[in-house]
Protein backbone atom coordinates (compact mmCIF):
# COMPACT_ATOMS: atom_id res chain seq x y z
CA UNK A 1 0.00 0.00 0.00
CA UNK A 2 1.46 3.43 -1.27
CA UNK A 3 0.35 7.20 0.03
CA UNK A 4 1.38 9.91 -0.93
CA UNK A 5 3.66 12.98 0.85
CA UNK A 6 2.29 14.70 3.33
CA UNK A 7 3.32 18.84 3.72
CA UNK A 8 5.50 18.19 6.62
CA UNK A 9 7.21 15.31 4.48
CA UNK A 10 7.91 17.37 1.62
CA UNK A 11 9.55 20.22 3.61
CA UNK A 12 12.18 17.55 5.21
CA UNK A 13 12.95 16.35 1.95
CA UNK A 14 13.33 19.74 0.58
CA UNK A 15 15.06 20.59 3.38
CA UNK A 16 17.60 17.73 2.93
CA UNK A 17 18.25 18.50 -0.89
CA UNK A 18 18.64 22.25 -0.10
CA UNK A 19 21.37 21.07 2.96
CA UNK A 20 19.76 23.12 5.62
CA UNK A 21 17.97 19.90 7.22
CA UNK A 22 19.40 19.37 10.90
CA UNK A 23 19.58 15.35 11.59
CA UNK A 24 16.32 14.91 12.76
CA UNK A 25 14.85 16.43 9.27
CA UNK A 26 17.67 13.93 7.48
CA UNK A 27 16.98 10.90 9.58
CA UNK A 28 13.54 11.74 8.18
CA UNK A 29 13.32 12.12 4.68
CA UNK A 30 15.64 9.54 4.69
CA UNK A 31 12.94 7.02 6.18
CA UNK A 32 10.62 8.07 3.31
CA UNK A 33 12.96 6.79 0.66
CA UNK A 34 13.48 3.65 2.52
CA UNK A 35 9.68 2.88 3.76
CA UNK A 36 7.76 0.72 1.61
CA UNK A 37 4.83 3.08 2.05
CA UNK A 38 6.18 6.17 1.07
CA UNK A 39 9.11 5.16 -1.12
CA UNK A 40 7.68 5.89 -4.40
CA UNK A 41 5.99 9.23 -3.65
CA UNK A 42 8.91 9.58 -1.86
CA UNK A 43 11.62 9.12 -4.94
CA UNK A 44 9.80 11.08 -7.82
CA UNK A 45 9.75 14.30 -4.98
CA UNK A 46 13.26 13.62 -4.57
CA UNK A 47 14.11 13.57 -8.27
CA UNK A 48 11.48 16.96 -8.53
CA UNK A 49 13.49 19.01 -6.22
CA UNK A 50 17.14 18.43 -7.75
CA UNK A 51 15.52 18.77 -11.09
CA UNK A 52 14.43 22.17 -9.95
CA UNK A 53 17.32 22.56 -7.80
CA UNK A 54 19.51 22.50 -11.10
CA UNK A 55 17.00 24.40 -13.30
CA UNK A 56 17.60 27.39 -10.78
CA UNK A 57 21.11 27.15 -10.18
CA UNK A 58 22.10 26.55 -13.94
CA UNK A 59 19.79 29.69 -14.67
CA UNK A 60 21.22 32.03 -11.59
CA UNK A 61 24.96 30.52 -12.62
CA UNK A 62 24.87 32.08 -16.32
CA UNK A 63 24.02 35.39 -15.28
CA UNK A 64 27.30 38.12 -16.28
CA UNK A 65 27.42 40.35 -13.48
CA UNK A 66 28.92 44.51 -12.83
CA UNK A 67 32.02 42.74 -11.62
CA UNK A 68 35.10 45.30 -11.45
CA UNK A 69 32.89 48.24 -13.41
CA UNK A 70 30.39 48.18 -11.10
CA UNK A 71 33.32 48.44 -8.05
CA UNK A 72 34.49 51.38 -9.92
CA UNK A 73 31.60 53.44 -10.51
CA UNK A 74 30.65 53.00 -6.78
CA UNK A 75 33.93 54.28 -5.47
CA UNK A 76 33.39 57.33 -8.01
CA UNK A 77 29.97 58.12 -6.57
CA UNK A 78 31.19 57.60 -2.60
CA UNK A 79 34.21 59.49 -3.62
CA UNK A 80 32.32 62.22 -4.82
CA UNK A 81 29.95 61.61 -1.89
CA UNK A 82 32.86 62.27 0.70
CA UNK A 83 33.81 65.42 -1.29
CA UNK A 84 30.06 66.91 -1.12
CA UNK A 85 30.68 65.72 2.62
CA UNK A 86 33.59 67.73 3.05
CA UNK A 87 32.41 70.77 1.27
CA UNK A 88 29.00 71.01 2.86
CA UNK A 89 27.81 70.97 -0.33
CA UNK A 90 25.20 68.88 -1.89
CA UNK A 91 23.65 69.40 -5.75
CA UNK A 92 20.84 67.16 -4.93
CA UNK A 93 19.98 69.27 -2.40
CA UNK A 94 19.46 72.61 -4.02
CA UNK A 95 16.15 73.68 -5.25
CA UNK A 96 15.97 73.45 -8.56
CA UNK A 97 16.57 77.27 -9.00
CA UNK A 98 19.92 77.00 -7.28
CA UNK A 99 20.79 73.90 -9.04
CA UNK A 100 20.01 75.97 -12.67
CA UNK A 101 22.60 78.97 -10.53
CA UNK A 102 25.23 75.96 -9.67
CA UNK A 103 25.33 74.80 -13.34
CA UNK A 104 25.58 77.98 -15.24
CA UNK A 105 28.50 79.09 -12.29
CA UNK A 106 30.34 75.41 -12.87
CA UNK A 107 30.08 75.80 -16.81
CA UNK A 108 31.32 79.91 -16.28
CA UNK A 109 34.10 78.42 -14.24
CA UNK A 110 35.01 75.52 -16.40
CA UNK A 111 35.05 77.85 -19.62
CA UNK A 112 37.46 80.74 -17.52
CA UNK A 113 39.83 77.82 -16.14
CA UNK A 114 39.75 76.37 -19.92
CA UNK A 115 41.06 79.41 -21.84
CA UNK A 116 43.00 79.97 -18.53
CA UNK A 117 44.72 76.50 -19.02
CA UNK A 118 45.26 77.30 -22.60
CA UNK A 119 46.66 80.55 -22.37
CA UNK A 120 49.34 79.41 -19.59
CA UNK A 121 50.30 75.72 -21.31
CA UNK A 122 49.54 76.98 -25.13
CA UNK A 123 47.98 73.83 -25.24
CA UNK A 124 44.08 72.33 -25.77
CA UNK A 125 42.31 69.31 -23.65
CA UNK A 126 46.18 68.32 -23.42
CA UNK A 127 44.69 65.54 -20.59
CA UNK A 128 42.49 63.79 -23.70
CA UNK A 129 42.74 60.24 -23.89
CA UNK A 130 44.53 59.31 -27.31
CA UNK A 131 42.61 58.68 -30.30
CA UNK A 132 39.50 60.85 -29.19
CA UNK A 133 38.62 63.57 -31.69
CA UNK A 134 39.96 66.91 -31.34
CA UNK A 135 36.22 68.45 -32.05
CA UNK A 136 36.23 69.61 -28.75
CA UNK A 137 34.40 68.61 -25.33
CA UNK A 138 30.69 68.33 -24.28
CA UNK A 139 30.23 69.37 -20.77
CA UNK A 140 27.03 67.43 -19.51
CA UNK A 141 24.30 67.33 -16.53
CA UNK A 142 22.46 63.66 -16.61
CA UNK A 143 18.95 63.95 -14.86
CA UNK A 144 19.15 62.33 -11.38
CA UNK A 145 16.84 59.72 -12.76
CA UNK A 146 18.64 58.25 -15.75
CA UNK A 147 19.43 55.27 -15.33
CA UNK A 148 23.11 53.53 -15.79
CA UNK A 149 22.15 51.78 -19.11
CA UNK A 150 20.53 54.67 -20.83
CA UNK A 151 23.45 56.75 -20.18
CA UNK A 152 25.57 54.36 -21.39
CA UNK A 153 23.56 52.88 -24.36
CA UNK A 154 23.15 57.11 -25.25
CA UNK A 155 27.30 57.13 -25.11
CA UNK A 156 27.49 53.75 -27.55
CA UNK A 157 25.05 55.45 -29.61
CA UNK A 158 26.98 58.53 -30.65
CA UNK A 159 30.16 57.08 -30.07
CA UNK A 160 31.04 59.35 -27.05
CA UNK A 161 33.52 58.45 -24.25
CA UNK A 162 33.45 60.05 -20.20
CA UNK A 163 36.54 61.90 -20.32
CA UNK A 164 36.22 63.71 -16.86
CA UNK A 165 33.82 63.28 -13.89
CA UNK A 166 31.30 63.50 -12.30
CA UNK A 167 32.60 67.11 -10.46
CA UNK A 168 31.18 67.02 -7.16
CA UNK A 169 28.21 68.82 -9.10
CA UNK A 170 27.82 66.16 -11.02
CA UNK A 171 29.35 67.59 -14.66
CA UNK A 172 30.46 65.17 -16.99
CA UNK A 173 32.70 65.86 -19.98
CA UNK A 174 32.72 64.05 -22.92
CA UNK A 175 34.25 63.91 -26.19
CA UNK A 176 33.46 61.73 -29.21
CA UNK A 177 35.65 59.07 -29.89
CA UNK A 178 36.36 59.88 -33.64
CA UNK A 179 35.83 63.00 -35.58
CA UNK A 180 32.49 62.40 -36.64
CA UNK A 181 30.59 63.85 -39.67
CA UNK A 182 28.19 65.25 -37.03
CA UNK A 183 29.58 68.62 -36.00
CA UNK A 184 29.77 68.97 -32.39
CA UNK A 185 26.87 71.49 -32.60
CA UNK A 186 24.87 69.52 -34.03
CA UNK A 187 25.23 67.00 -31.57
CA UNK A 188 24.90 69.41 -28.73
CA UNK A 189 21.11 69.78 -29.84
CA UNK A 190 20.36 66.47 -30.36
CA UNK A 191 21.70 65.88 -26.83
CA UNK A 192 20.36 68.60 -25.36
CA UNK A 193 16.60 67.08 -26.61
CA UNK A 194 17.25 64.13 -24.62
CA UNK A 195 15.28 66.35 -21.79
CA UNK A 196 14.75 62.80 -19.74
CA UNK A 197 18.41 62.04 -19.34
CA UNK A 198 20.14 65.26 -19.71
CA UNK A 199 19.52 68.55 -17.79
CA UNK A 200 22.10 70.50 -19.39
CA UNK A 201 24.78 70.40 -22.48
CA UNK A 202 27.52 72.80 -23.47
CA UNK A 203 29.83 72.75 -26.09
CA UNK A 204 32.92 73.61 -24.11
CA UNK B 1 29.18 29.04 5.46
CA UNK B 2 32.21 29.22 8.49
CA UNK B 3 32.32 31.02 11.37
CA UNK B 4 35.95 32.78 10.52
CA UNK B 5 34.20 33.63 7.09
CA UNK B 6 30.96 35.49 9.02
CA UNK B 7 33.69 37.18 11.83
CA UNK B 8 35.46 38.61 8.42
CA UNK B 9 32.27 39.69 6.56
CA UNK B 10 31.34 42.01 10.06
CA UNK B 11 35.17 42.68 10.46
CA UNK B 12 34.37 44.09 6.70
CA UNK B 13 31.03 45.85 7.70
CA UNK B 14 32.90 47.68 10.88
CA UNK B 15 35.93 48.70 8.51
CA UNK B 16 33.42 50.33 5.95
CA UNK B 17 31.29 51.93 8.59
CA UNK B 18 34.42 53.55 9.26
CA UNK B 19 35.29 54.80 5.80
CA UNK B 20 37.58 52.21 4.52
CA UNK B 21 36.94 51.78 0.60
CA UNK B 22 39.52 48.23 0.80
CA UNK B 23 37.14 46.55 2.54
CA UNK B 24 34.45 48.05 0.68
CA UNK B 25 35.90 46.82 -2.64
CA UNK B 26 36.31 43.44 -0.59
CA UNK B 27 32.57 43.36 0.39
CA UNK B 28 31.62 43.91 -3.15
CA UNK B 29 33.99 41.07 -4.42
CA UNK B 30 32.47 38.73 -2.16
CA UNK B 31 28.67 39.50 -2.48
CA UNK B 32 28.16 41.06 -6.07
CA UNK B 33 27.64 37.85 -8.02
CA UNK B 34 25.49 36.29 -5.60
CA UNK B 35 23.02 39.54 -5.04
CA UNK B 36 22.97 40.15 -8.66
CA UNK B 37 21.87 36.72 -9.23
CA UNK B 38 19.35 37.20 -7.19
CA UNK B 39 18.52 40.41 -8.11
CA UNK B 40 17.84 39.23 -11.97
CA UNK B 41 15.86 36.17 -10.02
CA UNK B 42 12.99 38.96 -10.23
CA UNK B 43 14.16 41.50 -13.22
CA UNK B 44 15.30 40.75 -16.26
CA UNK B 45 16.78 43.66 -17.29
CA UNK B 46 20.03 43.81 -16.64
CA UNK B 47 20.96 47.33 -17.07
CA UNK B 48 18.28 47.71 -14.21
CA UNK B 49 19.46 45.04 -12.00
CA UNK B 50 22.83 46.97 -12.51
CA UNK B 51 20.96 49.66 -11.30
CA UNK B 52 19.54 48.17 -8.05
CA UNK B 53 22.79 46.58 -7.28
CA UNK B 54 24.66 49.72 -7.22
CA UNK B 55 21.81 51.11 -4.96
CA UNK B 56 22.54 48.19 -2.38
CA UNK B 57 26.53 48.91 -2.04
CA UNK B 58 25.28 52.48 -2.00
CA UNK B 59 23.22 52.29 1.26
CA UNK B 60 25.70 49.37 2.36
CA UNK B 61 28.45 52.44 2.26
CA UNK B 62 25.92 54.71 4.31
CA UNK B 63 24.18 52.39 6.15
CA UNK B 64 27.23 49.82 7.69
CA UNK B 65 27.55 51.61 10.83
CA UNK B 66 23.55 50.96 11.77
CA UNK B 67 24.38 46.80 11.01
CA UNK B 68 23.72 45.79 14.77
CA UNK B 69 25.01 42.31 13.58
CA UNK B 70 22.14 40.98 15.08
CA UNK B 71 21.70 38.77 11.57
CA UNK B 72 24.19 37.50 9.26
CA UNK B 73 26.07 40.03 6.85
CA UNK B 74 24.39 38.02 4.13
CA UNK B 75 20.99 38.20 5.30
CA UNK B 76 21.19 41.69 5.85
CA UNK B 77 22.07 42.27 2.38
CA UNK B 78 20.01 40.36 0.83
CA UNK B 79 17.43 41.54 3.08
CA UNK B 80 17.87 45.29 1.30
CA UNK B 81 17.95 43.36 -1.90
CA UNK B 82 15.01 41.90 -1.58
CA UNK B 83 13.17 44.76 -0.70
CA UNK B 84 14.41 47.13 -3.52
CA UNK B 85 14.02 45.00 -5.62
CA UNK B 86 10.19 44.58 -4.44
CA UNK B 87 9.90 48.46 -4.66
CA UNK B 88 11.26 48.50 -7.99
CA UNK B 89 8.70 45.83 -9.42
CA UNK B 90 6.01 48.14 -8.11
CA UNK B 91 7.35 51.17 -9.27
CA UNK B 92 6.92 49.12 -12.79
CA UNK B 93 3.90 47.25 -12.16
CA UNK B 94 2.17 49.22 -9.82
CA UNK B 95 1.14 48.46 -5.92
CA UNK B 96 -0.17 45.40 -6.72
CA UNK B 97 2.87 43.35 -6.92
CA UNK B 98 1.72 40.72 -4.25
CA UNK B 99 4.32 39.57 -1.26
CA UNK B 100 1.51 37.45 0.30
CA UNK B 101 0.80 34.12 -0.33
CA UNK B 102 -3.60 34.95 -0.50
CA UNK B 103 -2.60 36.31 -4.00
CA UNK B 104 -1.51 34.11 -5.61
CA UNK B 105 -3.61 31.33 -7.68
CA UNK B 106 -3.04 27.88 -6.19
CA UNK B 107 -2.34 24.97 -8.47
CA UNK B 108 -4.84 22.74 -8.48
CA UNK B 109 -5.11 19.09 -8.95
CA UNK B 110 -2.12 18.70 -11.18
CA UNK B 111 -0.37 16.04 -13.21
CA UNK B 112 0.48 12.71 -12.79
CA UNK B 113 4.30 12.17 -10.68
CA UNK B 114 5.66 10.45 -13.87
CA UNK B 115 5.03 13.03 -15.99
CA UNK B 116 6.09 16.06 -13.86
CA UNK B 117 9.21 13.84 -13.68
CA UNK B 118 9.82 13.20 -17.40
CA UNK B 119 9.02 17.03 -18.01
CA UNK B 120 11.63 18.01 -15.21
CA UNK B 121 14.32 16.54 -16.59
CA UNK B 122 14.11 18.85 -19.91
CA UNK B 123 16.42 21.64 -18.77
CA UNK B 124 14.21 24.39 -20.67
CA UNK B 125 11.27 22.65 -19.52
CA UNK B 126 12.51 23.93 -16.14
CA UNK B 127 13.41 27.44 -17.31
CA UNK B 128 10.20 28.00 -19.01
CA UNK B 129 8.48 27.14 -15.66
CA UNK B 130 10.23 29.20 -13.63
CA UNK B 131 10.09 31.91 -15.71
CA UNK B 132 6.49 32.23 -15.78
CA UNK B 133 6.44 31.91 -11.80
CA UNK B 134 4.99 34.97 -10.01
CA UNK B 135 7.92 36.99 -8.59
CA UNK B 136 7.95 36.31 -5.35
CA UNK B 137 7.44 32.70 -5.80
CA UNK B 138 10.57 33.05 -7.91
CA UNK B 139 12.27 34.50 -5.57
CA UNK B 140 11.42 32.28 -2.72
CA UNK B 141 12.94 29.49 -4.86
CA UNK B 142 16.07 31.24 -5.65
CA UNK B 143 16.87 31.78 -1.78
CA UNK B 144 16.17 28.30 -1.06
CA UNK B 145 18.10 26.43 -3.97
CA UNK B 146 20.77 28.84 -5.16
CA UNK B 147 21.44 30.19 -1.81
CA UNK B 148 20.67 27.20 0.32
CA UNK B 149 18.82 28.99 2.95
CA UNK B 150 16.79 28.03 5.58
CA UNK B 151 13.03 28.68 5.57
CA UNK B 152 13.82 30.78 9.00
CA UNK B 153 16.60 33.03 6.93
CA UNK B 154 14.34 33.16 3.88
CA UNK B 155 12.06 34.49 6.58
CA UNK B 156 14.64 37.28 7.84
CA UNK B 157 15.55 38.39 4.24
CA UNK B 158 11.42 38.49 3.50
CA UNK B 159 10.62 39.81 6.73
CA UNK B 160 8.05 36.78 7.27
CA UNK B 161 7.12 34.44 9.63
CA UNK B 162 8.89 31.33 8.90
CA UNK B 163 5.69 29.15 8.76
CA UNK B 164 4.58 32.19 5.49
CA UNK B 165 7.53 30.93 3.87
CA UNK B 166 7.26 26.97 4.41
CA UNK B 167 3.33 28.04 2.40
CA UNK B 168 5.21 29.98 -0.23
CA UNK B 169 7.65 27.45 -1.15
CA UNK B 170 5.33 24.53 -1.01
CA UNK B 171 2.77 26.95 -3.50
CA UNK B 172 5.91 27.48 -5.50
CA UNK B 173 6.50 24.33 -5.79
CA UNK B 174 2.51 23.20 -6.92
CA UNK B 175 3.20 25.62 -9.83
CA UNK B 176 5.98 23.93 -10.87
CA UNK B 177 4.38 20.78 -10.58
CA UNK B 178 1.65 22.03 -12.66
CA UNK B 179 3.53 24.07 -15.27
CA UNK B 180 6.00 21.43 -15.90
CA UNK B 181 2.89 18.75 -16.51
CA UNK B 182 1.25 21.22 -19.18
CA UNK B 183 4.69 21.19 -20.94
CA UNK B 184 4.97 17.75 -21.38
CA UNK B 185 0.98 17.88 -22.55
CA UNK B 186 1.62 20.48 -25.25
CA UNK B 187 5.07 18.76 -26.10
CA UNK B 188 3.24 15.25 -26.86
Amino acid sequence: MTRNLTREEEEWLTAAINGTASEEQKAAAAALLADEETREAAGAEEAFLKALKSGVREGAEDIASPGAMGLQRLLRDIRAEKQNAGSGFSFASLPKAGRAFAVAAALALAVITGFTAARITGEEGSYRTAGLSEAGTLQVIFEPSAAEGEIRALLLEHDLEIVEGPSALGVYRLAQRRAQAQGLEELRAVLAAKETLIQSVEIE
Amino acid sequence: MSQSEEDRQRFLIARIAAGDEKAFAALYETFEKRLFAFIRSKLNDPHEAADILHEIFMDVWRKAGKFEGRSKVSTWLMSIAFHKTVDRLRKKKGPHVALDDEAFEIADEGPGAADILQSAQEAAHVKTCLDKLPDVQRLVLHMAFFEELSYARIGEVMDRPEGTIKTRVYHAKQAMKKCLGLLLGEAA
